[in-house]
């Protein structure tokens, strides 16, 4: 760029923040200079939204039509219904206001700031920029304005002009970790693998919580040869940043009317663990629209994770009057029962999702834990079976079925049905070890493969050493005739699960001695 | 009136904007792409089958193919078409109803014509009748691969139900082969993808699902202003993908378990197949719609790993998941490797991915300038390609809201989806600059709902056209005019899998024009990438790097290479596996 040119955007630059405070001057040029604030059709809104917005945009439309009117007035209305259209994501139309409020006021910083928050959510990021940096000009400490505009700058490549508004903030040797964090992924965006570490560490250290720096921690980490540690970063990595408190943003937030807000509200606490949080919001939903079959069922369910299991069932079965197949409020019904040892009460509705919902897997595996508890077995295994045909990775529907099989003394079923799991589920640990151990020791000797229940007992056993897979190898190596091997197998790897409770080191020896007296030794004792 | 934007700033634009008229005036120049759907004969309105409901599938779909099914030379086009969607529902039901007496898919002939003097006479003929294909299900995607070896392409096509595959009986007809071959599957298909992954010579297929939805239990979701809007995938759970691998004797395997450890549904929409790290084995890169994508590392004994997030590839540089849409992979910066380009939902940028040479990426988006351009837009089919032939792959990205626009909405718009495409100039692999609509062409300003994307070169003048599938909305063939102004090289890449008596396209296939013996430009064999949609898999080099270009390197899909001398400029060669200088 020529000298010349400089010059000029210089100038361009210094009128347009001048005219920032002419334009303002309401009284001089009147509001007819002032932006057109888009129209919203609110004909398909909730209709507490659709009156809370309707009637601050008519306190507007009768302030704009009084002849005087108080400019502050005017200004503070245009930003209300900024706000409300920014709460419910309506974001011309509350740019424009806050367009209005802040040309009308120029001094009172919170519009040009909210424009900014706007303009930059809607990918208008050189107005938010400039609106920032005007809040910047008249309040150099503003954090959330300086923070939010070097992250701006940042996302969009402008990495000096970024480090510039971070040292602004944080000063050389910043602490405040959501400077940390932000130079953090600065430098990472620079190629500065290793400053990114030190702040992000330093960010994450200040605040362990702030789980999604793991990320960028992990990148910089692998770009400097440190795999391993990456690796363990990226295995923490999380949604939760460190955010600057921005009182604004909150107020607007608390903004929402309807049952809606409220249900949205209460699912994030609920989905953050704050089951007060999620309870008030919910208990706000329901006195927001009582017939709300939604808001009762996300009440009952937070009641419940609150342990108040009797009032958590009572929501259940008010929406069940009035929604009798309300699969939500079955289920959660069924599975509190359940959970109090009910099963009477808890059956017929775990009964009712299945019929209403066929492929619900879970309902069907609960079904069959109730069923298998009032014995009645036949209809405990069809629901096993449904599931594992409608999801063949249900580790829990297999092993059902093999478990009840095995319980029948069916034994040529159970090791075709794990030969079914284990071709289903390959990869699957506990699937692999059970039709090794079926294999190597099935009471029916006849159905007993010793190669393949070696291979797959020595797999599983290196996957997950543990004593109950140590006795599956040495009874597998019995199997194949190895006496001396499977005591030997045995007997070294025992002292490595002396904690483990799967069998006393009484059993134990026994069973080394069984093998090393008894040659063919296929009868161990069974632990 | 004024605009919307804070006074100062419109200002300080207007400035701006005269300071740059005055020291750069532009000359007129031609628009680049020009709509020649209807003039060739395509006027297709796309059918979504929407009732005023909001099912998701509605608004999800759909993609289309540029495949040349009758081995005339040139591109044929196959679009996929939707139907009523919704238990007991009629056409009159429908908010927009179709154009056909009977939706369906559409298989349109090019009838390409190269007269004695140069001329060229082009038109698309609608030979679905008698090509035998009925695709009346509700259509989302299609992929082309010749997947019996018999010399002809075959069609897979993806629908929310039953997918179906289409053989080619290379007599104008096609014959369903679903159930026969054993690639039956009646999730919500999206996106998918021919490819050998185990290198024996048939092809297999990768098919990406979507997520759980039950048309019978369409829950109601509500957008941030609390209008009823569409539901994203969040609300549903995510399907299961496929890999199948073809046996060799007509019948493919589900071997998606054994081959792909450790694998987790995702809720997918794109897929590319082709190799990320460098070790002339196929990958596979799944674009998740609101989850971690996947990049599967194919091991080389008919395993994959998974290994995005360490590669870089799974979350942007913040670490967020994103609604990846579109993707696609190519060496966009001339480095000898693959880079992945994918789509994303408005208020997420798009995300480039570099390829750091050894498998690892990093997010450049923002460096290349690709991100600011892209928040205001929800993004679907895409690819790199060079539509000016000057050596460099440029993008296109077609963009279509999935949620209501309420400004559109209030001015009374029926569908309030639309937004216009973009199309970025890549500067010697160095930084994306959009195109500007005026230059760009006059679709540039139309505000549609776009969704599949399928580039080819239609009438074989050497540069890339485009085929723009909107939803709910008009079918655009986009003819480049510009590209063909310079000088270029078209590489068909043909492989003859043992047994088989005739050759077919190579899929995973590359070339490298090189000049003594380094390479100058990479491209790949590929169909896949972009969204739901199949794309020409012959190859386009460019001037001016050609002037010194002396010759060819092809790494075949079995890993093996050759070479050949430089043909012939300004036309389209065919290169046969075997018939090269081996390489050792």
């Amino acid at each position: 760029m020529t000298n010349f040119n400089k010059s000029l955007l210089l100038i361009c630059a210094l009128i347009a923040l001048g005219g920032f405070g002419m334009s303002s001057a309401t009284t001089a040029t009147g509001p007819s200079e002032l932006v057109v604030v888009p129209e919203v059709d609110l004909s398909a809104y909730e209709p507490q939204v659709a009156r809370q917005l309707a009637d601050a945009r008519e306190s507007l439309d009768q302030l704009v039509g009084t002849p005087g009117a108080n400019p502050v007035n005017l200004s503070q209305t245009y930003g209300t219904l900024g706000k409300l259209y920014q709460a419910y994501g309506l974001l011309p139309a509350a740019q424009a206001c806050y367009s209005n409020a802040g040309a009308i006021m120029p001094k009172q910083l919170v519009w040009p700031y909210l424009y900014a928050v706007v303009a930059s959510d809607r990918g208008r990021r050189d107005e938010a920029i400039s609106a920032l940096k005007y809040v910047l000009v008249h309040k150099e400490d503003d954090l959330p304005s300086r923070i939010r505009l070097a992250r701006i700058l940042r996302e969009n490549g402008d990495h000096e002009a970024a480090q510039e508004q971070l040292i602004a903030a944080g000063g050389e040797k910043p602490s405040m970790p959501v400077v940390l964090a932000e130079l953090g992924e600065l430098a990472l965006a620079k190629g500065n693998s290793q400053e990114a570490v030190e702040h992000l560490s330093y960010a994450l250290e200040q605040v362990p919580g702030a789980n999604r720096l793991h990320y960028p921690l992990a990148i910089a980490l692998r770009n400097l040869g440190k795999a391993e540690e990456a690796r363990s970063h990226m295995a923490q990595r999380g949604d939760v940043g460190i955010k600057v408190t921005d009182p604004y943003l909150e107020e607007i937030e608390q903004l929402k009317v309807g049952e809606r807000v409220h249900l949205l509200r209460g699912k994030l606490a609920y989905g953050a663990g704050d089951y007060l949080a999620a309870e008030k919001a919910f208990r706000e939903a329901v006195a927001a629209k009582p017939d709300s079959s939604r808001a009762r069922v996300n009440l009952g369910a937070t009641l419940s994770a609150l342990g108040q299991a009797k009032e958590s069932q009572e929501q259940f079965a008010k929406v069940l009057e009035s929604d009798p197949d309300n699969l939500t409020a079955h289920y959660n019904l069924g599975t509190t029962a359940l959970h109090e040892g009910k099963l009477d009460i808890a059956a017929p509705h775990l009964k009712k999702v299945v019929e209403l919902s066929p492929d619900d897997t879970e309902a069907r595996l609960h079904l069959a834990s109730i069923l298998i508890a009032k014995n009645e077995f036949a209809a405990a295994f069809e629901q096993y079976q449904e599931t594992a045909k409608l999801d063949s990775s249900s580790q829990t529907a297999w092993m059902g079925m093999v478990n009840m099989l095995i319980s029948a003394e069916q034994f040529p079923e159970a090791v075709a049905v794990l030969a079914q799991a284990h071709q289903a589920l390959p990869n699957d640990g506990r699937i692999r070890h059970a039709r090794a151990r079926m294999l190597a020791a099935s009471p029916d000797q006849s159905l007993r493969d010793a190669a393949m229940a070696r291979r797959l007992a020595y797999q599983s056993y290196q996957e997950a050493p543990n004593l109950e897979r140590a006795y599956t190898v040495s009874l597998a190596l019995a199997e194949s005739g190895e006496c001396k091997q499977a005591a030997s197998f045995l007997d070294q790897a025992w002292p490595k699960f002396v904690a483990d409770k799967s069998a006393t080191p009484q059993k134990v020896r026994v069973t080394v001695e069984y093998y090393q007296s008894n040659s063919p030794c296929r009868s161990a004792p069974v632990w | 009136m004024r605009q919307t934007h804070y006074p100062i700033f419109s200002f300080k634009t207007a400035l701006l904007m005269l300071l740059m008229a005055t020291a750069a005036p532009m000359a007129a120049q031609a628009e680049v792409f020009t709509d020649v759907a209807q003039e060739l004969g395509v006027d297709f309105v796309h059918f979504n089958g929407m009732s005023g409901e909001y099912y998701f599938p509605e608004m999800t779909g759909q993609g289309g193919a540029l495949f040349d099914f009758d081995n005339d030379g040139d591109l044929d086009l196959y679009l996929v078409e939707g139907t009523m969607l919704g238990m007991g529902k009629t056409m009159a039901d429908a908010l927009f109803p179709s154009k056909q007496e009977n939706p369906g898919d559409r298989l349109f002939r090019n009838d390409l014509t190269k007269q004695a003097d140069g001329s060229v006479t082009q038109k698309f003929v609608d030979i679905t009748k008698d090509s035998g294909i009925v695709g009346t299900d509700y259509g989302m995607g299609v992929t082309v691969g010749d997947y019996n070896n018999d010399g002809w392409d075959d069609l897979y096509v993806t629908n929310f139900g039953a997918n179906r595959l289409w053989r080619n009986n290379g007599n104008g007809t096609f014959t369903e082969q679903t159930t026969q071959t054993g690639v039956t599957d009646d999730m919500w298909g999206t996106s998918a993808a021919f490819l050998d992954y185990d290198a024996d010579g048939n092809l297999d297929l990768y098919l990406t699902n979507y997520v759980h939805f039950d048309i019978d239990k369409n829950p109601a979701c509500y957008g941030n202003s609390s209008r009823r809007d569409y539901c994203g995938p969040a609300a549903f759970k995510p399907q299961k993908d496929r890999l199948w691998r073809n046996q060799g004797n007509g019948k493919y395997t589900d071997v998606t378990n054994e081959a792909l450890k450790g694998y987790k549904p995702g809720p997918g929409l794109g897929v590319t197949v082709a190799d990320l790290n460098n070790d002339s084995l196929v990958d596979i890169y799944v674009a998740n719609d609101g989850a971690p994508n996947q990049m599967w590392l194919n091991n080389g004994d008919g395993s994959f790993l998974e290994d995005a997030l360490f590669a870089g590839t799974a979350v942007n540089s913040a670490g967020r998941s994103e609604a990846s849409m579109g993707v696609d992979a190519a060496d966009f910066d001339g480095d000898g490797d693959l880079d992945l380009f994918m789509t994303h939902l408005m208020g997420e940028s798009n995300t480039l991915y570099v390829n750091l040479g050894d498998g690892l990426f990093a997010d450049r988006t923002i460096e290349m300038g690709l991100a600011a351009t892209s928040l205001p837009y929800t993004a679907f089919g895409t690819a790199w390609f060079d539509y000016d032939n000057d050596g460099w792959l440029d993008l296109l990205i077609l963009n279509g809201s999935v949620a209501i626009n309420e400004a559109l909405a209030a001015a009374g718009d029926p569908y309030p989806l639309g937004q216009v495409n973009q199309l970025f100039h890549n500067d010697n692999g160095e930084r994306f600059n959009l195109v500007e609509a005026e230059q760009a062409g006059a679709n540039f300003k139309l505000a549609e709902v776009g969704r599949g994307a399928a580039f080819g070169d239609i009438d074989n003048d050497g540069d890339i056209d485009v085929a723009i599938f909107n939803n709910n909305g008009q079918f655009r063939l986009l003819r480049n005019n510009l590209g063909q102004e310079n000088n270029w090289l078209g590489i068909s890449l043909q492989a003859k899998p043992p047994g088989a008596d005739v050759s077919r396209t190579d899929i995973g296939a590359s070339a490298n024009v090189s000049h003594e013996g380094k390479s100058i430009q990479l491209r790949r064999v590929r169909v896949d990438g972009s969204y739901c949609s199949a794309n020409d898999p012959r190859l386009v080099f460019a001037l001016p790097e050609l002037a010194e270009a002396d010759g060819i390197l092809v790494s075949w899909a079995d890993g093996t290479q050759e070479t050949w001398p430089l043909p012939t400029l300004n036309r389209y060669h065919t290169l046969v596996q075997g018939e090269g200088k081996s390489v050792d």
